[in-house]
């Protein structure tokens, strides 16, 4: 009699499937750099209430969280390459638009969704600072960007560590959704190899495994990082 | 550079200042002069604009209009210059209400943080100084601690030792003991004590009489953004002029009216 599950399947597409390993890290890694860079932009603008610039970052905002993923996913994907290929015409340039990787637009659209994303979490850890020891630096003579880098900057990265932590393991989860873009990350591979084999029930709960041990990984390095943070409130808890 | 200690002019000279929040007008024109070396005790009723102008003179809150002048540095409030308000800042220090610590560094790191950011002092330079300087307020064993390891008297002397530390010509103390528990008052007026009678300038926003008679040189009594009397210090307490003052004198301290 044949058994639930092809044991002997899974262990065999292991290696398959975590090849999208490095894939699916990129997408995630990358779009989270360029994501935290989006997000500090978008909560300086909101914060300091830049002129113009304020209206179109709320439009902005809005419409990520307003929209689902895989449709920016799919703007992106389709919509760039068309950009391009206009201003291409327009200013003649000598552009291959054919030979830009899909996974550029992976790095373009997930940058731009998790921004909108974390620029909340970054607003409210520059707004969570002290206004006093901005003062206190203030008044020993610092200017306001020594005190914004040497004052709020340092305590706010601290109180944001938890939020950007869980946005990278969400994001490092929604990366599979680039599969949709025939990006060969996690999903992509165990696709393929369910394709040939039929096996699609073996092959998904391999790539759920390799999702989950990342996830458990990065878990532990986000509570062991928040801990050395955290170093100068040990006095304050152990009171 | 010309001395401004020695010159015979007040150190200190505001005239006209003038500060409104909205609608609410907060200091309506102050006019002070504080001597070198001089303590000055600033007393007065909650809402009589006695810690704005303190403020004010360290441009935390900017003046709309009057101006100041310490030593040969002069600042027109309306119209005053981002170097010159970086410059009043680095010659005077403040000494805040909450202590306003910096808590993600140690305490001797509080201390050297404007030595070395502002001052653009050496590292070794500026652990040594800090280090003294922490000595000298009795705090040398807690120099690795964080501030949230620390007691509110405690911490209020490292934010004495970080405005020290930046060798400022006029120290500004916001009810500095208001938010302390009762038993560590004493400790804070002491290391006040002990700078005050090393000639350095102070002003003083407090509600600790005692300190104020005992310490300060003069007192200003300010109400609804004014300065009603200004005297010195023993004037002052023996025989206040102002019907008003008097009031004051007699609510704070309900035994007053028998020293009279």
């Amino acid at each position: 009699m044949q058994g639930l599950l092809d044991w002997d399947y899974m262990l065999r597409s292991i290696p398959r499937v975590a090849s999208g390993i490095p894939v699916s890290l990129s997408i995630a890694c990358i779009a989270f750099l360029f994501g935290i860079l989006i997000g500090f932009a978008l909560a300086l603008i909101k914060l300091r209430k830049t002129p113009f610039l304020r209206p179109i970052a709320a439009l902005y905002v809005s419409f990520t969280r307003g929209t689902p993923l895989l449709v920016q996913i799919f703007l992106c994907y389709y919509g760039i390459p068309l950009i391009l290929r206009y201003l291409n015409g327009l200013y003649s340039w000598d552009l291959d638009i054919s030979r830009i990787p899909a996974i550029a637009f992976m790095y373009v659209s997930f940058s731009l969704n998790v921004g909108a994303y974390l620029s909340e979490s970054i607003r409210a850890a520059l707004l969570s600072v002290d206004k006093g020891q901005i003062e206190a630096a203030r008044s020993l003579g610092m200017t306001s960007s020594q005190t914004f880098r040497r004052v709020t900057l340092p305590q706010a990265a601290i109180v944001a560590v938890p939020n950007l932590g869980n946005t990278f393991i969400a994001l490092l989860k929604d990366s599979s959704l680039a599969f949709a873009a025939s990006v060969p990350e996690i999903i992509g591979q165990a696709k393929i190899a369910a394709a040939r084999s039929s096996k699609f029930f073996e092959a998904y709960i391999v790539a759920a495994a390799l999702y989950w041990i990342i996830c458990i990984a990065f878990e532990r390095l986000l509570a062991f990082a928040e801990k050395r943070l955290r170093k100068h409130e040990e006095g304050i808890l152990g009171a | 550079m010309p001395d401004a200690r020695t010159d015979g002019l007040p150190l200190l000279e505001i005239q006209g200042l003038r500060k409104s929040f909205g609608e609410l007008e907060v200091l309506r024109g102050i006019d002070l002069d504080v001597a070198a070396g001089s303590v000055l005790a600033i007393l007065g009723p909650s809402g009589s604009g006695k810690s704005t102008l303190l403020r004010c003179i360290n441009f935390l809150e900017a003046p709309q209009a009057g101006s100041m002048r310490l030593g040969e540095l002069r600042v027109d409030c309306a119209k005053s210059h981002k170097r010159d308000r970086l410059e009043l800042r680095m010659r005077t220090a403040m000494v805040f209400q909450g202590f306003n610590l910096f808590t993600h560094r140690t305490v001797i790191d509080n201390v050297m943080e404007g030595l070395v950011v502002v001052k653009r002092m050496g590292k070794d330079e500026a652990e040594g100084l800090a280090h003294n300087l922490l000595g000298k307020v009795g705090l040398v064993d807690k120099e690795r601690n964080y501030p949230g390891q620390l007691s509110g008297g405690q911490k209020q002397r490292v934010a004495i030792a970080r405005a020290l530390a930046m060798s400022p010509e006029l120290m500004l103390f916001d009810e500095p003991t208001s938010a302390l528990d009762p038993e560590l008052v004493q400790e804070v007026l002491g290391v006040m004590r002990e700078v005050a009678g090393e000639g350095m300038m102070m002003i003083v926003v407090t509600h600790e009489l005692g300190f104020a008679r005992e310490v300060a040189t003069d007192v200003a009594f300010m109400d609804g953004g004014r300065i009603l009397e200004r005297a010195t210090s023993s004037e002052f307490f023996e025989n206040p002029r102002e019907e008003r003052t008097r009031q004051f004198l007699f609510q704070i301290t309900p035994d007053y009216g028998y020293h009279i």
